[in-house]
């Protein structure tokens, strides 16, 4: 699913740019990984979906008061960042699945019923790409190894809406991650022009 | 608000206005170079750009010193304030410098971590006070520099310049080399994903099989890439010091590099690939596609050295042919 910064309004520096040859924006892709990474940990976390509009919440969950994820339901790890779970065996269970009677128990937002130690933050994965002949560089990210217990991705179905689930989209930059992303294109750009160009 | 960059001007020595902009730009070029070894001299003290100590770090700070540079991520607790990873820190090898006609510009470079110049996150710092700014060089230092360029600059004059280490007689920075290539530190297996922001899977497989894609990794495993050991840069007018003596990661390497392909060898390169398309049949639609904004340019520079010519076959129909 794409998520286009616009750049509209920046057809000088753009230009500009485009003059000085084939610059390497390899160090602003970096950026934008950094961005797509923190954009879905804060959505998620605030209940977000992709455009930043609130998903709609869970009703089955939690079961009782509400508890915290244990140390095993976060696959031991230590601090406030969790780590990648995947395909295998897991602390928190098989394919890094936690048993329905655990995670009903637990009161995390939507699609993250472990908060920052969910699956939707923590395997998400990010590359970036620059196509041959043109000025095009993409950065994106996937969920890598989120599996059920019979090894089957589940998380498309949550995005698309599949069967009676209700429509829970995270694959997008929201509104505010799309902002920092044309800010840092612009600082790049300013960067590439001010060393490049030549002398006044 | 504190400014992201300086520059030294007014310490020109008499009549250089009158000289012309080669002779003007060299000295500026000096200015630049003595500049930088200076101000990363003055850094290396802890020194601010009033040349006096910078402020001290808090206790908390010293023991948990984190460097977004070094390789560790860890920081030099005994390192003055903003530079715990000392010559990689950011304040010293993102610093650059360019000489115009009239004066000489020293800023900071575009910093991948914050998405900014990093001349902007050293201002926000100088706003705190005057011993905190970093933006600027000191009375002492300009004193220094002001000499060592008339110096430098007069012996260029008389012929007798042999250059320093450092001082380039080069007018401005120029990146004449090869075109960004991806390099692929990440995995690429993506049998398990779901897909995702910003491509589809597709697109991301294609660009792995053609060697365009970095591969994928976590954020945790992106910095330790980006912070990882590499060969020193090759140095070049208005570089930090600390990069040209060698201090280098992934981030100082891609920042630093000389990336940008000079038109001159894209239009070669783009009359390999008209050659080549002509070669298996292209369309005047696809060779304009293949080559993009150049097509025209390239077009023109292939018909001048006679690579090419318009030919009218026997149906009247103009064709596109290479010369062998």
């Amino acid at each position: 699913m794409s998520s286009i910064v616009d750049l509209r309004g920046l057809d000088r520096l753009i230009s500009r740019v485009r003059a000085l040859g084939t610059p390497d924006a390899s160090p602003l892709m970096m950026t934008w990984q950094r961005l797509i990474i923190e954009d879905n940990r804060r959505g998620v976390l605030a209940g977000l979906d992709k455009d930043g509009n609130p998903m709609r919440p869970v009703t089955y969950r939690p079961v009782g008061k509400g508890a915290k994820p244990t140390k095993s339901q976060k696959n031991n790890a230590k601090g406030r960042r969790g780590v990648f779970g995947g395909i295998g065996p897991n602390p928190a269970g098989t394919n890094n699945n936690l048993r329905p009677d655990e995670y009903r128990r637990l009161s995390g937002p939507p699609l993250a019923p472990r908060g920052a130690f969910s699956r939707v933050i923590t395997n998400l994965r990010t590359g970036y790409e620059h196509s041959a002949g043109s000025d095009l560089w993409t950065a994106y990210g996937f969920w890598d190894e989120v599996v059920s217990v019979n090894g089957r991705p589940f998380l498309s179905a949550h995005f698309r809406g599949a069967g009676r689930l209700p429509v829970r989209d995270l694959r997008g930059v929201r509104p505010e991650g799309r902002e920092k992303a044309r800010r840092a294109a612009i600082a790049w750009m300013s960067d590439q022009v001010r060393v490049v160009a030549r002398s006044a | 608000m504190a400014t992201s960059y300086y520059i030294i001007k007014g310490i020109a020595p008499p009549g250089l206005s009158r000289e012309p902009m080669d002779s003007r730009l060299r000295f500026w070029q000096a200015v630049v170079d003595y500049g930088l070894r200076r101000k990363d001299f003055e850094l290396s003290r802890g020194l601010n750009a009033r040349g006096e100590p910078l402020p001290g770090i808090a206790e908390a700070t010293r023991k948990h010193r984190r460097s977004e540079m070094t390789p560790s991520g860890r920081g030099d607790p005994r390192a003055p304030y903003l530079m715990p990873g000392r010559g990689l820190s950011r304040t010293r090898s993102l610093l650059a410098g360019k000489a115009h006609t009239e004066y000489a510009e020293f800023f900071w470079r575009y910093d991948p971590w914050t998405g900014d110049q990093w001349g902007k996150v050293l201002a926000y710092h100088a706003r705190r006070g005057k011993s905190y700014d970093v933006v600027g060089l000191s009375p002492k230092g300009v004193a220094w520099v002001q000499a060592q360029a008339i110096r430098a600059w007069r012996a260029w004059k008389s012929g007798a310049y042999v250059g320093s280490p450092g001082v380039s007689t080069q007018a401005d920075v120029t990146f004449p080399q090869a075109p960004a290539a991806v390099e692929r530190p990440g995995r690429t297996d993506l049998r398990f994903a779901t897909f995702g922001i910003g491509a589809d899977q597709a697109s991301a497989q294609r660009a792995i099989d053609e060697g365009r894609s970095s591969g994928f990794m976590g954020a945790e495993e992106w910095a330790r890439y980006w912070r990882s050991r590499r060969a020193p840069v090759q140095a070049r007018p208005g570089m930090a010091p600390s990069v040209t003596r060698g201090q280098s990661n992934v981030i100082l390497q891609r920042i630093w590099s000389p990336t940008v392909q000079a038109r001159a060898e894209r239009i070669e390169a783009g009359i390999n690939n008209l050659l080549a398309g002509i070669g298996q049949g292209l369309s005047v639609d696809q060779l304009e596609k293949l080559l993009g904004g150049l097509f025209e340019a390239v077009l023109a520079e292939a018909f001048r050295r006679g690579l090419v010519a318009v030919t009218r076959e026997a149906g009247g129909r103009q064709v596109l042919r290479v010369i062998r």
